[in-house]
């Protein structure tokens, strides 16, 4: 009886750890969706010389944000139709643009509300995003926090970032 | 010569309902375990199709056909698109996948007979929403 109650308890062990990376992955997934649903190059400057940068940020959050909501099926409030993936609220918590131009880049901070927090420039090979990725090229970056459920009803804080770069692909020169 | 253990009928018979409670959760993780893969790589596919839509601006009647097919191999029963975009979109427009859908699974039934409740067929449904831009 012992060792069946120790197997029942190591199966749903790790059925929940497997249920969380399934959220996790699924919120990753998202995150990496919309980054790139955001990631509108200016096409005027690509025509002119090539350059591969995000014209206005301000409408690359907002389209973030609507993706954000769509691919995780949020609602207004930020609350997931996925509830047995995502327990809690979603919460935006920030959103990051670099643009790289020539050896510099411009770093563009957005708050979860769409607030400009800061911007600034860098040389290129200094930069890193807040997962740890080297900005070679022209990178978005987001991070969210939001709930899974845990065992016996208890609410898990969790979080999640992702970033994603542009490339120019070489064959089309 | 070894004279025979005494023991009971009652201590054979516990060992015999572990083993089977043991393998009905066994079975059951198993199970639970296959329709989430499975929920998985609809969620592959739906990733690698937004892609494409993002470059073409649209899901073209080609790849609407081969996603259809790659669906149906993982078990994906009664697809519906409805809502995704078909049709060409501009540069910077919004392209969305839906893709709606039902696994057939075996899972906890819902008759009240023992025998008949455990790992009956039921059908899951599958829901994959995808939004991204289109990039061509």
């Amino acid at each position: 009886m012992f060792f069946f109650l120790m197997v029942l308890i190591a199966a749903l062990f790790q059925f929940k750890i497997y249920a969380y990376m399934v959220a996790g992955a699924y919120v990753e997934d998202a995150l990496a969706a919309s980054n790139l649903a955001s990631a509108l190059i200016d096409v005027e400057e690509y025509g002119r010389n090539h350059n591969v940068r995000i014209g206005d940020t301000q409408n690359a959050f907002r389209i973030y944000r609507d993706a954000l909501h769509y691919n995780l099926a949020l609602d207004e409030e930020g609350y997931s139709a996925r509830e047995e993936l995502l327990a809690g609220r979603v919460q935006l918590q920030e959103y990051i643009v670099y643009n790289v131009l020539d050896q510099e880049v411009c770093i563009t901070v957005y708050d979860g509300e769409g607030n400009c927090l800061c911007q600034e420039n860098a040389r290129t090979g200094n930069v890193r995003t807040p997962d740890g990725v080297l900005v070679e090229h022209t990178t978005v970056y987001s991070r969210v926090r939001f709930q899974v459920k845990g065992l016996l009803g208890r609410s898990i804080d969790a979080e999640k970032e992702k970033s994603i770069d542009i490339v120019r692909c070489e064959s089309e020169e | 010569m070894a004279r025979k253990r005494e023991g009971s009928a009652l201590d054979f018979l516990s060992v015999c309902i572990c083993i089977l409670a043991m393998s009905i959760v066994v079975t059951a993780y198993f199970y639970c375990s296959d329709l989430l893969l499975r929920k998985g790589q609809v969620s592959q596919v739906a990733r690698c199709y937004i892609l494409k839509m993002e470059t073409v601006g649209c899901l073209t009647e080609g790849d609407k056909n081969r996603m259809l097919a790659e669906l149906q191999s993982i078990g994906l029963q009664g697809i519906d698109l409805t809502g995704s975009t078909m049709n060409p979109v501009e540069y910077g427009d919004s392209v969305i996948l839906h893709i709606r859908g039902k696994i057939q699974g075996k899972m906890w039934g819902e008759n009240h007979d023992l025998f008949q409740s455990i790992f009956t067929v039921r059908e899951v449904p599958v829901e994959e929403m995808r939004m991204s831009t289109a990039k061509h």
